[in-house]
């Protein structure tokens, strides 16, 4: 793991910035991010990435904020080097990338309305041709049985809890129709944005694929349920919020059905966050509160619809 | 083989190295969260232990010397 004293001249030499201090803002178990303040009064986030990922995809998925801007999207976007037109950085073993950042805090749901401008500004100029080459939900989810059944494998707590929804989400992979025009932000939990200027950013865009816009609605949705609880419990009188939101996203004019295409497809995410972590459950389940978020996911694939999941919170 | 060289002969399947300087930061040589997770369970099934997971933090993990003192914490118990 690099030194802070190792970033901060890192970060001089290859982009130029002269570093007042440098804060963890975000810790997951040892990955971190880090808000850096420089003498010109600016405020940058440092990311790391592990270099196991592809620096591939990695560069596609950086220059694609870049695009996003020039489409008008309010967006931190990661700097390029001074000496390359590359973003990151090589340190120990880690990919960092310096990133603008945008000031704010997380919204909240009653301001759905923003939330909702956002993904509908957001979809509305994130169209596949984008980007050339890029997953999608339909192969995410033709991979999903095989990997489902390395749930089998080993001893860990809530085994027969994930085992239990094989025969939802098999269902739920089966009734996948392949609509895959948008580049879906794939993660637009509250986290993942900034109320800036009484306009909501969507940020990290780690996990970008070609997917159709509803799927980010309803993984919306799914945050607005359990925001603010740290065992990802429902909260049942969000509904009307949720309602709110989706009617605010589709400006009234809903498709048919739209409650119960929100349900499917926000089982869809589940099935895809859930998955993620097959191979290596055993391990993921010691992770803070994994144990918690992994049993929701089971809970919105087991649930029949959007208003029996919101019940299951009473 | 002793209990220190069952864990250096885990770390070094867990991050893909051999090691020959127990004074090195693992995570300076592949080591990632993932990894510390592995590395810990797989401890725990050959030692038959339980580690807290309170103990897995920065300092403990910071060199292959500081895993293993945390790991004999628990095995001499």
């Amino acid at each position: 793991m690099f030194t802070w004293q190792q970033l901060i001249e890192s970060l001089n030499k290859y982009y130029g910035l002269k570093i007042i201090d440098v804060k963890i803002i975000d810790r997951l178990m040892f990955r971190q991010s880090f808000l850096v303040n420089t003498f010109d009064g600016n405020q940058y986030i440092v990311k790391d990435y592990a270099e196991t990922f592809s620096l591939k995809e990695l560069f596609q998925m950086w220059g694609y904020y870049w695009k996003l801007r020039e489409l008008g999207i309010s967006i931190g976007c990661p700097l390029r080097r001074l000496d390359s037109d590359e973003f990151h950085i090589s340190l120990e073993n880690r990919y960092c990338v310096v990133f603008e950042y945008i000031k704010g805090n997380r919204p909240s749901i009653n301001q759905y309305k923003e939330i909702a401008n956002c993904l509908k500004k957001y979809h509305g100029v994130a169209t596949s041709k984008l980007l050339p080459d890029l997953i999608s939900t339909e192969e995410k989810l033709n991979s999903a049985k095989d990997l489902f059944l390395n749930f089998n494998n080993g001893s860990y707590s809530i085994k027969q809890e994930i085992l239990s929804c094989k025969e939802n989400l098999y269902n739920i992979i089966d009734n996948y129709s392949n609509s895959n025009q948008t580049v879906i932000h794939g993660d637009t939990i509250l986290e993942n944005m900034i109320l800036n200027d009484e306009e909501v950013c969507l940020i990290d865009f780690d996990t970008i694929r070609y997917g159709d816009s509803i799927e980010d609605v309803a993984n919306t949705v799914l945050s607005f349920m359990y925001s603010g609880s740290k065992k990802f419990e429902v909260h049942p009188g969000r509904l009307q919020q949720i309602k709110a939101f989706i009617n605010s996203y589709y400006e009234n004019t809903s498709p048919t059905d739209i409650e119960k295409k929100i349900h499917y497809y926000m089982q869809v995410h589940c099935v895809i966050d859930l998955i993620r972590h097959a191979e290596n459950i055993r391990f993921l389940i010691r992770m803070p509160s994994m144990k918690e978020y992994l049993l929701m996911l089971v809970r919105v694939i087991c649930s029949k619809n959007l208003n029996a999941l919101m019940q299951e919170g009473d | 083989m002793s209990n220190a060289e069952e864990i250096v002969k885990i770390i070094e399947e867990v991050i893909g190295t051999k090691i020959h300087n127990y004074s090195i930061n693992p995570f300076n040589h592949g080591l990632d969260s993932l990894g510390v997770l592995k590395l810990v369970t797989i401890v725990e099934d050959k030692l038959g232990i339980e580690i807290d997971d309170n103990d897995l933090t920065v300092e403990n993990m910071s060199s292959v010397n500081s895993i293993l003192s945390m790991v004999n914490k628990y095995a001499n118990e």
